[in-house]
Formats: structure tokens, sequence, C-alpha cells
């Protein structure tokens, strides 16, 4: 509150130094006058035209292409938000330690599937992000892996509980198959913020 | 060794939309009965007709890693189809997910290891 009040305080200070020095030195200081010829050359007229037009058309075309690149910047953003929300829902499905199989492989290709859209978009509005699709789809094989890898009956051994099981159309997980898969799910979910800060900063 | 014809398996047409499981005790649509069922009188027709069996995986709500390793690992595994052979007479397409044609190989490399100890 205090520091509020001092700031206001230099801040007029300085507003009244500024209007100070503007009335000495216009007081002081005599600015030539320059004069317009009233004749103008046709040629000099199109020119100037000519100037004016392409300086107009320039910002129009700069500030639509802006606007375009933001649109285009939020809809990525956006598409992420939704890649992020579907695997955070997944999370919360394997920190119960049980995932319905159909869901378990079909989540599995719906993240791969738009990771390949936005990441296609992305390239074709050359939009900047040092997170490539090949790090998304490389840790988004990662969990598939763990998700939907059950072990064979040559592999299975009963009396080690930690194996991953199905049962009843779901697909359980032992402690260190949850931890391994937490841990990917996070390392995905850093990446594709990442993503999007480029996306925005860019 | 160059084959004569194409034969086709799509899977979301010959077998299932929805593929399941490993095992057949697990749940309906594993990847052991399609192997049984499917890919296997399939491959062995494809063999025997020096043909190219083309498997399309596309179309499909997903594949779990178990199931693709038992229905290709187990053509080594269980039916002792060797890994020369698939090499010869498989090939297997997935535009939709294009890193389960790496995953397959993989299965089909570690199960021929595995078969020649």
């Amino acid at each position: 509150m205090k520091y509020s009040k001092y700031k206001k305080f230099v801040y007029a200070i300085l507003a009244l130094v500024i209007f100070a020095i503007g009335i000495v030195s216009g007081k002081g200081i005599s600015f030539p006058y320059f004069e317009i010829d009233p004749k103008v050359n046709l040629l000099h007229l199109g020119t100037i035209l000519n100037t004016l037009f392409i300086a107009i058309m320039i910002s129009i075309v700069i500030d639509d292409k802006k606007k375009k690149d933001g649109a285009h910047k939020e809809i990525m953003v956006k598409r992420i938000d939704k890649l992020v929300e579907a695997i955070e829902e997944l999370q919360k499905n394997v920190s119960i330690g049980k995932v319905g199989l159909q869901y378990a492989v079909s989540i599995s290709k719906q993240l791969n599937q738009t990771t390949k859209y936005i990441w296609g978009a992305i390239g074709e509005h050359q939009i900047k992000t040092t997170v490539t699709k090949e790090i998304i789809i490389g840790s988004v094989r990662e969990v598939r892996k763990l998700l939907t890898t059950t072990p064979s009956r040559e592999s299975f051994t009963q009396s080690d509980s930690s194996q991953t099981k199905v049962s009843d159309d779901y697909i359980i997980y032992g402690p260190v198959v949850i931890t391994q898969l937490m841990r990917h799910i996070e390392l995905l979910k850093n990446d594709l913020f990442k993503a999007q800060i480029d996306i925005h900063s860019n | 060794m160059k084959v004569q014809n194409k034969m086709k398996l799509v899977l979301r047409d010959d077998y299932s939309a929805t593929p399941g499981a490993r095992y057949e005790v697990e749940g309906d649509d594993s990847g052991e009965v399609f192997r049984i069922k499917c890919l296997y009188p399939k491959i062995r027709e494809a063999i025997s007709s020096n043909s190219l069996l083309v498997v399309d995986l596309d179309g499909t709500a997903g594949y779990g890693t178990s199931f693709l390793e038992e229905a290709f690992g187990g053509l080594i595994r269980n039916d002792r189809v060797t890994y020369e052979q698939l090499k010869n007479h498989l090939s297997i397409i997935s535009e939709e997910e294009d890193y389960l044609v790496d995953d397959i190989e993989s299965y089909l490399l570690d199960a021929a290891k595995s078969a020649a100890k």
C-alpha cells in the first residue's frame, strides 16, 4: 500500500519535470517553419498516392495475417487442451489401478491420431515449437505399451501379484506398472504444456 | 524370393472392429482366436501358394500390445512358422497407427530369438 503511494508520488514529480522541460524548450528554441507549394506536379501526386496506397495495403495485409496467425495459434492451444483433458481422464483411471480394455486401446489410438492431426496443422501454419511430433508420439507409444501389455503364459507367474491381469474386460495393474504409467503420463503432459507455451510465445 | 499373388486380410472386416485381449479366456475377440481362426490359416495358404498376405490393421477401435504380440509372435511361438517365411509372405499395413508395423516386426524378432534358444 505504502509502496503504491510512493510510486504515484514519483510519477507525479516526473510528469511535472517533463512538463516544465517542454515549456522551457518551447520558449527557448525556435523551430523553423516549412511551406507547402500549392502547385503539385501530377507525377509527384501519383507517387504520393501510390505510396499511401501501398502503406495502407501493407498495414491491412500484415494486420490480417497477424489476426489469422493468432487465431490458428489459439485453435492449436485449444486442441492441445482437449488432448491434455483426455490424458488427465486416463490418469484418474490409472491411479485406481483398473482400466477398461476397450478404453485403453481406443484412448491410445485417439491420442496418436489427435497428435498427428495437431502437429500436421502446426507444420502447415509454420507455428514454431521445439516439441516435435516424434517426441509426443514416442511418449504416447510408451504409455500405450504400459497400458495394454499383459503377460503371456510363458512369462506369467501365479505367485507374482504385481503383474498386470485381465479380468471381466478390465486390465488390472500392479503397483510397479501404475507408478511407471503415472510417470510417463506426467512426462507426456509436461511436453504438451511446453508445446502450448512455445505456441503462445512464438 | 519373389511372390506370385497378393492375398488380403482386413482385420476390421474379417475378424472384429474391436480387437480384445491376448487370450480367449480373457474376453471376446482375442489375439489368440484371431491367430488360430484367421491369421494362421491365411499365412499357411500364402506360403503354400507362394503369395504375399497383406494384413490391413486400419478401421478398428485400436489394438492392445498383447493382442498383436499374441497374434503375430504366436505364429512363430505356437504355430512354428519361421521368421524367414513371414518375412517373405507377410506384409502389414497401418495408415492410422503407422508405428504398429515396427511393433509387430519387433514381436516377430523377439519370438524368433526365443524359438532359436
